[in-house]
């Protein structure tokens, strides 16, 4: 047990932890603005990877530029999303629209295909691509680039939320929809602008994900899949929670996978959310931190 | 055309077009895309018995659905045991992984259901890939042999046919036999309205894990077949997540709760793909956007659809015509017209007695730091009317609720007739003698009335899951007893005529009586009724009055809840009054209305000097 | 200020209120009052405009708001301290605040700073928690913090949806006071209680209602002093004392008689 290759599979955990984290925080802002579970969310990762990559390749356009761009495009993305796959069903109950989130990741996957090809895509990284010397241990750089970005947006995120009248609108519309109501807040709004927001999470997780594996169609279910697993262990409706949950994951996945067996990887997400599910279904922040957005 | 005749055309039918199809099929190609429906079918089939009766979203079935196809395979092609003998192992222990996910999951609903679900099919199929040893991982397992009839290898698409189109027909004869039956109408009764289910006397648990295990098996032999046919081979890919998805999408399309429309979804999604391979990598995009469009344009599917066309309306009239149902409803009908029709009024001889049936003693339930009853005792006697009342949150509900075993009492004994209920699960009490209604009614909204009643005889029979599939003379009687019951229940609440009619089609007032038949049906000791009078005008009121006097004549004791004063006062008995959590007076109508602590209570204390 | 005609509204497959008139006028204190199930939740929710009427009309300073959007009459000046408080869990008790002068949208910034001022008047102790989350207070502080927020909204009518319910009676006596002193400044209030008797101490007016009607209608004082309103509450009206005296002499016909039970057999 050689603490630099610990340390390495630390900062490896803490990066695909923070990518989780934020498509985790995506599903819950969503679910406490509208009480649905988007399946497609792991796509919203999907979609702005291969816009961002297009960008960057077939039209050359610097990497600064191809984030505004793409974080504006998801945007609006998250806003016709709502639109079609959630205002029309949003009285009938939650089996309609889990199968319509689900139909729309299915759209999102092929499309992708028929639009950018079958063949996976390199995405060009933001930073060189040679391994950085952290106190003598060797570390992506892009690692490093995901933790820090993440950081920051979360920091930004927590800034909004927590400072300004337009956090608090929409904190207030998660928390209680009717008495938001009363108050002259335009509800409808707030859910699009959850949707949008959540949106631009996933591109945030998807332009900063995209260099480490390649961009491909499929990329988005299992980030999406492992995300859902974090919020439901950080407690399902709490925004910490949702953080927490993520990182977490993504470090017990990297030791998992190397000390226990790296072939069931992908199965430490789920045995650990049923675990969480049978024995404290509330996840670790559920009742006491009950906080939405 | 007599009953005989109308039930053979259904068998002729299939026969006629089973031995037809393989002659009008010509390739092999579409041969063997018919299997592949049918093995999906199967499997939908079996996704539709946990999800459209019994209303619990599974996202496991393509897991099953490997499961019973890798258990052929391997013991057909390690073990050397032919594909006929290999059928039964394949469906137990797909339904042995249906018990495993089932009794973890009993506990959540809706999307963390999904969710477990998920993980678990995720999990079974990474075991598949890895568990190279058994299952040969990713390679798959090749050469599974097709099964024999004698000298004949039933190798190609048409001869594999009819094994496949016998079992199917098999499969969904069995589903929708069920739905029809005791074990049927619990799940759809934990679909509609699990709490209230669980006080009909339906044990959820049980039920809920069997609807999960018998889903399983079901795509376990649809796996079977897979594995039998077409290209007899299978690997870990295809038992993906997307594909249990895509068996969700073929049960929804072909809507939700219906055997047929299971069948005609399967179909419809697996030949659809193919014929539209011309459009190449797109037909995936307009399938999912197909889909988005049929959730908001079509949610009952395609069978929904079906059901409220005026053709299928007369065809399925014509066929229900003479059902046994029919039958008895009709001769009810023509007994009542004959004979003196009205409920002579009662004279409400039954004042109580000193026998006492229900004992409450130290009862308190507390939520967190909220005391919401407080050491609360009361006696309710046999035969009387006793009404439990005070102001909005004094607690009446929580007691209502411990009593029927929907809440556990943090304190205190409950003892009916001598015997201990507190803390017993629903169903369990129900089986004592115990039966309740609700405040804000929860009747099996999609059933008919005449299925609501029969569930509230759910603690008084008996038939399980083999006697409702195969029907034998005792399950007949059962059935057929139980439905005479149900309908002079429906005469005596005035409900006669109204016996196929959707719960939920009916009035308001109407409804509230459906909930007392569902609940009398039962042969209770003691009725509990939460606020019965809510949302009744006065006309509907007056009939509740001349309707608990009958009951009470039958020797019913009956606890109400109630916030009409007017019909407090007016009917009971006997009255406790409650404030924040404790008994603050008790008595006769009279006494209670002069009771100056009860006056405060509901017109509030002038407090201090304001 | 506020007209209500012949407002009928369903609740659900129930019809909840079945023809409902009244008014309020500018600077009174009217008392809403009535039995549980007697209307008055749902007739706040009317006004309010979370529930839509399907007859009648409704009235606020000669502009018909029948069928208006909730988000629309709390900027017209109607605002609502619902039953139960509804504090936004998670948010601090400032932040609560502010969201109360959402729906005032001329107000400038120094506006805002003269209202909150003004609240922590009213409610001293406010200051002492003003940054503790919704779901930490208890009962009495978080009625004070729901009606100092819909006073932030500077509107000009408050409606008050039981304030009393789960308060101890001290801060009942407290809550009452402080009503009392808003209406004194100016604000119309028409208040929905159970406690009749600590309603009609303060106000002007008082409408009764029973099963959906209005049944009385009178001053506060008239109401105080008259027994029917124990009948009302109560049920002891005189045809239920009539319907009970026929019950009570079938039962005693029935025991000394024959004997025999009738039964619907």
């Amino acid at each position: 047990m050689d603490w630099s290759t610990n340390l390495q599979m630390v900062v490896a955990g803490l990066a695909m932890g923070s990518i989780y984290a934020l498509v985790a925080l995506g599903f819950v802002l969503i679910f406490n603005a509208v009480n649905v579970v988007n399946f497609a969310q792991g796509e919203f990762a999907m979609v702005p990877a291969f816009v961002a990559v297009w960008l960057m390749s077939s039209l050359n356009i610097p990497f600064p530029l191809t984030c505004v761009i793409t974080v504006i495009f998801m945007g609006v993305f998250g806003i016709v999303f709502q639109r079609i796959a959630y205002y029309p069903l949003r009285d009938r109950g939650f089996l309609p629209v889990v199968i319509s989130t689900i139909g729309v990741g299915i759209f999102l996957k092929n499309g992708a295909q028929i639009v950018f090809g079958a063949e996976p895509f390199a995405m060009t990284r933001p930073t060189d691509a040679t391994a950085l010397d952290i106190l003598g241990v060797f570390v992506d750089p892009q690692y490093i680039v995901i933790i820090l970005c993440t950081m920051v947006l979360l920091a930004f995120q927590h800034f909004f939320f927590e400072k300004t009248m337009l956090g608090k609108k929409m904190r207030a519309t998660a928390q209680d929809k009717q008495m938001a109501r009363l108050l002259g807040i335009r509800v409808a709004k707030m859910i699009a602008i959850t949707f949008a927001y959540s949106s631009i999470l996933g591109a945030a997780a998807g332009i900063l994900v995209g260099p480490i594996f390649f961009v491909t169609k499929d990329m988005g279910a299992m980030i999406g899949l492992k995300a859902f697993c974090s919020a439901i262990l950080g407690g399902f409706g709490s925004v910490p929670g949702a953080i927490l949950g993520g990182l977490f994951l993504g470090v017990i996945e990297v030791f998992g996978s190397y000390y226990i067996s790296s072939a069931y990887r992908d199965a430490f997400a789920f045995i650990i959310m049923i675990l969480v599910l049978l024995l404290r279904p509330q996840g670790f922040f559920g009742e006491k931190i009950a906080e939405k957005a | 055309m007599n009953t005989r005749t109308k039930r053979l055309v259904i068998p002729v039918v299939l026969v006629v077009a089973v031995l037809a199809l393989p002659r009008l099929v010509t390739t092999n190609y579409w041969m063997d895309l018919i299997n592949l429906s049918i093995s999906f079918a199967v499997a939908c089939l079996g996704l539709n018995i946990v999800l459209g009766y019994a209303g619990q979203l599974s996202l496991a079935q393509a897991a099953f659905w490997g499961v019973g196809a890798y258990c052929s395979a391997i013991l057909t092609t390690q073990f050397g045991l032919s594909p006929w003998a290999s059928m039964f192992p394949a469906f137990f222990v797909a339904a042995s992984f249906g018990v495993l996910l089932g009794i973890p999951t009993l506990k959540l609903s809706g999307h963390y259901l999904a969710m477990a679900t998920i993980g678990f099919g995720i999990i079974v199929q990474l075991i598949l890939v890895n568990a190279i040893w058994l299952t040969n991982g990713s390679d798959g397992i090749t050469t599974i042999p097709s099964p024999w009839i004698g000298s004949l290898e039933l190798k190609g698409p048409g001869d594999f046919f009819y094994v496949a189109a016998a079992s199917l027909i098999l499969f969904t004869w069995g589903a929708i036999t069920l739905k029809d039956s005791r074990v049927g109408r619990a799940f759809m009764a934990i679909r509609e309205n699990e709490m209230a289910a669980g006080t009909m006397g339906v044990d959820t648990t049980y039920y809920k894990i069997t609807a999960f295990a018998l889903s399983a098996g079901y795509a376990g032999f649809g796996g079977w077949l897979f594995a039998h046919s077409c290209s007899h081979y299978i690997s870990p890919d295809t038992f993906s997540f997307d594909q249990s998805v895509i068996l969700l999408v073929m049960a929804v399309l072909g809507g939700n709760g219906s055997a047929i429309g299971s069948i005609v979804g399967a179909t419809l999604l697996t030949m659809l793909p193919e014929m539209l391979r011309f459009l190449k990598d797109s037909y995936m995009m307009f399938y999912a956007a197909g889909i988005v469009v049929i959730m908001i344009f079509m949610p009952t599917g395609i069978a929904g659809l079906v059901k409220t066309m005026p053709v299928s309306l007369r065809l399925r009239a014509w066929w229900n015509a003479d059902s046994t149902a029919a039958r008895q409803v009709a001769a009810a009908d023509s007994t009542r017209k004959s004979s003196d029709a009205a409920l002579p009024a009662t004279s409400r001889v039954c004042t109580g007695s000193d026998q006492v049936l229900l004992t409450v003693q130290g009862l308190a339930k507390h939520f967190g730091g909220l005391k919401a009853v407080d050491g609360v005792d009361m006696k309710v006697r046999r035969g009387e009317i006793q009404a439990l009342i005070g102001p909005n949150g004094s607690g009446k509900t929580t007691i209502l609720n411990m009593l029927s075993g929907l809440y556990i009492p943090t304190a205190g004994e409950i003892t009916l007739e001598g015997t201990s209920i507190s803390g017993k699960k629903p169903h369990m009490i129900t089986a004592h003698g115990v039966a309740r209604t609700f405040q804000n009614i929860r009747l099996f909204g999609e059933l008919s009335v005449l299925d609501n009643v029969l569930i509230g005889q759910h603690s008084r029979s008996k038939a399980g899951l083999v006697a409702s599939l195969f029907r034998p003379v005792s399950q007949r009687a059962e059935e057929a007893a139980m439905r005479k019951k149900a309908i002079e229940m429906l005469e005596f609440v005035g409900l006669h005529g109204k016996e196929f009619s959707q719960a939920n089609s009916l009035p308001y007032g109407r409804q509230r009586m459906l909930e007392l038949a569902r609940a009398l049906v039962s042969d209770p000791k003691l009725l509990l009724l939460d606020e019965p009078a809510a949302g009744l005008n006065a006309a509907e009121t007056e009939a509740l009055v001349e309707l608990l006097y009958h009951i009470c004549d039958r020797g019913i004791t009956i606890l109400l809840v109630e916030h009409d004063m007017s019909l407090v006062m007016n009917v009971s008995d006997h009255i406790t009054v409650l404030n924040f959590g404790q008994k603050i007076a008790e008595g006769s109508a009279e006494e209670v209305e002069h009771n100056q602590e009860v006056i405060d209570a509901y017109l509030g204390t002038e407090v201090g000097n304001a | 200020m506020l007209k209500l005609e012949g407002v009928e509204t369903w609740y659900g497959t129930i019809q909840a209120i079945k023809g409902i008139s009244l008014d309020v006028r500018q600077g009174e204190i009217v008392a809403l009052l009535g039995a549980n199930g007697a209307g008055k939740s749902t007739t706040i929710n009317t006004i309010t405009g979370l529930l839509k009427p399907t007859k009648g009309r409704i009235e606020f300073m000669g502009k018909d708001i029948t069928g208006m959007e909730a988000e629309d009459i709390a900027e017209i000046g109607i605002a609502c301290v619902p039953e139960g408080r509804h504090i936004f869990p998670g948010l601090t008790v400032m932040d609560n605040l502010m969201l109360g002068t959402v729906p005032n949208k001329r107000g400038s910034s120094g506006d805002i700073e003269k209202d909150l001022e003004h609240c922590f008047e009213i409610f001293p102790q406010l200051r002492g928690f003003k940054e503790a989350l919704g779901w930490q207070l208890s009962g009495g502080q978080q009625q004070m913090v729901a009606i100092a927020r819909a006073l932030m909204s500077r509107a000009k009518l408050l409606l008050m949806d039981e304030p009393s319910l789960g308060l101890a009676p001290v801060l009942v006596q407290e809550v009452f006071k402080i009503i009392k002193e808003i209406n004194q400044t100016g604000t119309t209030i028409l208040l929905v209680e159970q406690n009749a008797r600590m309603a009609l101490l303060i106000a002007n007016r008082g409408f009764v209602l029973e099963t959906g009607r209005v049944m009385l209608v009178d001053t506060a004082a008239n109401l105080l002093a008259n027994d029917e309103m124990t009948a009302h509450y109560l049920g002891a009206h005189a045809h239920v004392k009539e319907a009970r005296e026929r019950r009570s002499a079938r039962q005693r016909r029935g025991e000394n008689g024959d004997g025999r039970a009738a039964s619907s057999n």
